[in-house]
């Protein structure tokens, strides 16, 4: 349904969503790729301007999906964005065998087409998956909108 | 991808002909040793010319100091006003705001912060971490569409500051 090298991928709405409440994190900030670790509850922050796909990613331990999910953030302020082939193959290669699901973080009221290269990406790294596999379930793509209030919060009185 | 340029043979080196002789010897920073870390590090961090990388590769406490210097003397106004009329105001430094063509129109200059770190000392030393400042300057730069990329900044470096204050499991 959503396949092709450039799958638009916007059908995320109220009803095809999911909650998920952040706990307390620590910040992890690198430069080196090679020093990338993989602790619970601590948000991964490339500092590397050119670094593909995410702004930050952070491990945390759902008890619905039985173990852990690698939440990979996106900040933008654009209305269309390209997920980079070369940034899912990254952070796949970081970690193996972790379910990983990319949020797209925008103001509230952008309308938001995600360009996900599913085709690249299952060639080029789940060949072993069968092919027919639907691609959200490999890698589930949400959008999260965040109001004004909520990014500057006004003061309390 | 920065790319460092080496001087190239002198000419009486290279045989007649050589197609060595038309191009320019070069090589990407493939940090490959801790140096080209370090370059790599002042890049990311400052996103600092290359005159100012090779200059102050090792002397980047200088380099610092130079940028808390130009911070200092900014106001949230006058970071309004210098981003908003890239081509009125021109006595603004590299070190903290990059001026480059606009990608629309390549000759009306379009201006930014220059790097996330610079913009992290502004919000400290110029906006002093206050939410109304940081939305005052995220408000003023949604006007215009040729600064959408420092209000992309401020959108990301805000909505990050953020995860670490979630809740208790």
């Amino acid at each position: 349904m959503r396949r092709g090298v450039n799958t638009i991928y916007n059908k995320h709405t109220t009803t095809n969503s999911a909650h998920v409440i952040l706990p307390k994190l620590k910040e992890f900030l690198f430069t080196n790729e090679t020093e990338i670790p993989l602790e619970v509850r601590t948000y991964c922050h490339p500092q590397n301007t050119n670094f593909p796909l995410v702004n930050l990613w952070v491990p945390i331990e759902l008890p619905s999906q039985n173990g852990f999910v690698l939440f990979l953030f996106q900040i933008t302020l654009a209305k269309k964005h390209d997920a980079k082939n070369s940034g899912l193959v990254k952070v796949d290669r970081y970690y193996k065998g972790i379910q990983k699901c990319l949020v797209v973080i925008t103001p509230m009221g952008v309308q938001l087409t995600i360009h996900v290269p599913w085709d690249d990406y299952l060639n080029t790294n789940l060949k072993s998956q069968p092919q027919k596999k639907d691609p959200d379930s490999i890698f589930p793509v949400f959008h999260h909108q965040i109001s004004d209030d909520d990014l500057f919060p006004p003061p309390s009185v | 991808m920065v790319v460092l340029l080496r001087s190239s043979p002198s000419v009486s080196q290279l045989a007649p002909g050589s197609p060595q002789d038309l191009h320019f010897y070069s090589c990407d920073l493939i940090q490959r040793d801790e140096s080209e870390n370090w370059l790599w590090h002042m890049h990311d961090k400052y996103s600092a010319p290359l005159r100012s990388l090779f200059l102050f590769a090792r002397t980047q406490n200088k380099y610092n100091e130079f940028i808390n210097a130009e911070v200092d003397k900014l106001s949230l106004e006058r970071l309004i006003n210098i981003l908003r009329y890239a081509s009125e105001s021109t006595d603004t430094s590299h070190l903290v705001i990059s001026t480059e063509p606009s990608p629309t129109d390549r000759t009306s200059p379009e201006r930014s912060i220059i790097s996330k770190y610079v913009l992290e000392k502004i919000c400290k030393v110029v906006l002093k971490d206050r939410v109304e400042k940081l939305r005052q300057l995220y408000d003023s730069l949604q006007d215009e569409p040729a600064m959408s990329t420092t209000a992309g900044m401020v959108f990301e470096f805000w909505v990050i500051s953020a995860p670490s204050g979630g809740e208790d499991p």
